[in-house]
């Protein structure tokens, strides 16, 4: 390697904002090699959605050893974390940039890596299905809280549930809603959610209704095979229209099932919405939208701002290893647009 | 049957799950795990000479296990098995068949 | 922020009403129209107007493939016109299937100006009227909901049972073309429509959520009107009948005219059928629309108002409400001359409770 381009990390600053799975490894990345990485937080602790994670998909590895090891990996000296700092807006500054943020002066920066995260969908939106309202409804996020609270708080006055239904596409495929894209991971995190149903609960009949399944990755189709066949759950093709609360509090669900060509009811004790991926707030941007790329194959580069790129799921649904990759991807395209410029 | 006002008021074509039978399916599963990971994708209906699916075997959608062979076409099967050629989830189609119709004996509704 | 359609309002005029009335409402319920109108005249001091050459808005046709879309539009019209000719700007529709016409019509002329244009040029060459279209549009419960307030202020019955101080239960139904087609026609939107459940917690009574609140009776028009199909209609009411029988409501108040009239009247046809009771302690459950439950909180005369039109009988209501009536006044008119008993209220099926 040339010497010379090495040494670009030593007298160079780069910001990283936003410190979920993306974040982190950009900034464990670039501190690997030598750069002063302002890595900015706005909530109290880093490691964004991963926190509300119990066990993720498709080998259902313990979220919070991820973050574990995430966290290590961010555990250097050059890297400086500020906890509880958002960042309000990123502006020009002398061949580069300056950070923004609420608490003194702007930190000026060679580059900056953009790892906002995303947003859940509000699931109250989609009326229907009475999130918000009934007790039982609640969404895929809620769940992994509950399945890290541990198995007493799916009980119902101290019995086990008899039945548990799945919703795929909540605000996801969606033009009611406004959402027309596809969320990509909220699939596997119904087969996943389901399989663990099932194995707290194996007498309870568990159900998934889908409009398509979308198990593209690496180990994601032998994982719904494997719910089918080795957990029997049930998955039954067709939108459910509308939840409502029977006398006993279950929530009462009315579907189609379209393979079936018949109207289809059935009561369960919880009702589980799988919630897509919004995008979330950035301040490089005035409207929530995912953020583009000036070359949309072959790297992260913000249209319109040199120096800038994104990672992680600021710029579309992604998963954790993919998070990881396009953080660590960013920071490579960092590095490479600062030996550029010399 | 019409009441006295000349009409007929109609039952509920809606598959009621939680009073679905599964006994049959349940059985058949135990023997053939494989059986439960159909995904209905009709290929088996496709290549059937007599026009069924294996898939529609999917018992727990009828209530009523004496209508279930008349609306399944089982009785038409003569275990030809194209539909196990052709499965993508590799299920033994004809042992299903065959299983089923065994099931179905035993509860007394004959195919 | 955040808006969810349940907590959504829509505007309701204050005042100056220009009010079009509902051919099932008038014919099944023939005290509720001239109710509405004493109460926002007499009791809430509103001006409301009524025109004598008004006409049905014909949606009975409509929705059953006799009148076609243009003829209904040219109907409408000539409402319309009938009402800008009085002065008026907000109308009061007392049928939800009216609504619901209306609804659709404006909204088919806000998206396509040339139809308007066609229908004006029909109007004028049917009627030699002109017509503008309404200020502020609403429905009839819409209006109670707004005044929601000012009639339990002059309430002198409230929806609890005296003897047990406990609220009512009373099922709230909403009828479909009131705010399914456009939920911001409705108050709370299409899922969780305020506008009933508003006047009944203002009134002291208890709404109840049951599995399918949401389900329409089954009305459906062209289907109810040929007997081959009747029966398909009824079964959605016995859906919702049986759905809400586990709850014990003490009593059913619908926005819509059809819909009374279905959840009212079959109710004693699927006892006969098959001597279903959904009531609680066996008995029937009374159905009153939105200006017969306003007319016995401010206290008005049950048999006054035409509750003896009824399929089921009202009594037991009365009696847990602690509201007073004359037996002997029934079936009487108001110069006390008996107008005739109906033949048989109760079923040909006995139940050992009566």
């Amino acid at each position: 390697m040339n010497p010379d381009k090495q040494s670009v990390g030593k007298r160079n600053t780069v910001a990283v904002i936003g410190a979920g799975p993306a974040g982190l490894s950009a900034a464990s990345a670039l501190a690997a090699l030598d750069f002063e990485v302002h890595l900015f937080e706005k909530e109290s602790r880093e490691g964004g959605k991963l926190n509300q994670y119990h066990q993720l998909f498709p080998a259902r590895e313990s979220a919070s050893e991820v973050m574990g090891e995430l966290l290590i990996s961010v555990d250097k000296e050059n890297i400086i974390r500020h906890l509880g700092l958002g960042v309000n807006s990123i502006k020009p500054s002398d061949g580069g940039w300056a950070v923004h943020h609420g608490d003194g002066e702007p930190i000026r920066s060679d580059a900056v890596i953009v790892a906002t995260g995303f947003d859940f969908f509000d699931a109250r939106l989609k009326e229907e299905f009475g999130y918000g309202i009934y007790s039982r409804v609640i969404t895929s996020v809620d769940l992994e809280k509950k399945l890290n609270e541990g198995r007493e708080t799916l009980l119902h006055k101290g019995t086990d549930p008899a039945a548990i239904a799945f919703v795929h596409c909540v605000g996801s495929r969606d033009e009611q809603v406004g959402v027309s894209y596809c969320s990509r991971l909220c699939c596997i995190t119904g087969i996943k959610q389901a399989i663990e149903m099932k194995e707290l609960f194996p007498e309870t009949k568990v159900y998934n209704f889908y409009i398509d399944m979308r198990a593209f990755g690496t180990g994601y189709e032998e994982l719904y095979r494997k719910a089918q066949e080795q957990y029997g759950v049930r998955f039954i093709r067709g939108r459910v229209s509308e939840a409502s609360e029977d006398a006993e509090c279950r929530i009462r669900l009315k579907a189609e099932d379209t393979l079936m060509s018949r109207p289809l009811k059935v009561s369960v004790d919880w009702l589980v919405l799988l919630v897509g991926m919004r995008p979330g707030c950035s301040p490089v941007q005035t409207d929530q939208s995912f953020l583009g790329s000036d070359n949309p194959l072959t790297g992260n580069a913000l249209p319109g701002m040199p120096g800038v790129y994104s990672a992680g799921c600021c710029s579309g649904p992604m998963s954790i290893p993919e998070s990881v990759a396009s953080g660590r991807s960013a920071a490579f395209q960092v590095i490479d647009h600062l030996n550029s410029k010399q | 049957m019409k009441n006295r006002f000349g009409f007929e008021i109609q039952d509920n074509r809606q598959i009621d799950l939680d009073l679905a039978d599964d006994r049959v399916n349940d059985e058949v599963s135990a023997i053939i795990r494989a059986w439960r990971s159909c995904l209905k994708c009709g290929n088996c209906a496709a290549v059937c000479p007599e026009g069924e699916g294996v898939y529609k075997l999917d018992l727990s959608a009828f209530l009523d296990l004496s209508a279930f062979q008349k609306l399944t076409g089982l009785d038409k099967c003569y275990l030809c098995g194209k539909c196990q050629l052709v499965c993508p989830r590799g299920i033994p189609t004809r042992f299903v068949i065959m299983q089923v119709i065994n099931y179905m004996k035993e509860y007394g509704k004959a195919v | 922020m955040t808006k969810y359609w349940k907590d959504y309002q829509k505007e309701i005029a204050e005042d100056e009403f220009f009010y079009v009335r509902s051919c099932i409402r008038q014919n099944f319920f023939p005290g509720a129209e001239n109710l509405f109108i004493d109460i926002l005249r007499n009791k809430l001091g509103k001006a409301i107007f009524e025109d004598a050459d008004h006409t049905t808005c014909t949606g009975i046709g409509y929705h059953s493939d006799i009148v076609p879309l243009e003829t209904i539009m040219t109907v409408v019209a000539r409402q319309f016109a009938l009402m800008k000719e009085r002065g008026y700007k907000n109308m009061i529709v007392s049928c939800v299937t009216s609504f619901g016409i209306y609804s659709e019509i404006l909204d088919l002329w806000k998206h396509d100006p040339a139809l308007k244009s066609k229908i004006e040029g029909y109007l004028k060459e049917a009627t030699g009227r002109t017509f503008e279209e309404p200020g502020n549009m609403v429905h009839a419960s819409d209006i109670l909901y707004k005044f929601r307030q000012e009639i339990a202020a002059q309430a002198r019955y409230r929806l609890v049972n005296h003897e047990t101080g406990q609220p009512l239960k009373v099922v709230d139904h909403i009828g479909c073309h009131y705010a399914k087609t456009f939920p911001e026609r409705g108050v709370g939107g299409a899922e969780f429509p305020q506008v009933l459940t508003g006047l009944i917690r203002a009134w002291g009574g208890e709404t109840v959520d049951y599995p399918e609140r949401r389900h329409c009776c089954g009305f459906g028009f062209r289907q109810y009107i040929l007997q081959p199909s009747r029966g398909y209609s009824i079964s959605h009411s016995r859906t919702k009948l049986e759905s809400m029988k586990p709850y014990e409501p003490d009593l059913i108040v619908a926005n819509c005219p059809g819909c009374s009239m279905f959840l009212d009247r079959w109710q004693y046809t699927l006892e006969e059928t098959d001597g279903s009771v959904y009531g609680p302690a066996n008995e029937k459950i009374p159905v009153l629309t939105h200006e017969e439950l306003a007319g016995l909180v401010l206290g008005y005369d049950p048999w006054e108002i035409g509750l003896q039109t009824h399929q089921v009988p009202v009594e037991g209501l009365l009696e847990k409400m602690g509201i007073p009536y004359d037996p002997e006044k029934k079936y009487t008119d108001r110069s006390g001359r008996v107008i005739g008993h109906p033949e048989k209220i109760h079923n040909s099926i006995c139940h050992e409770s009566r």
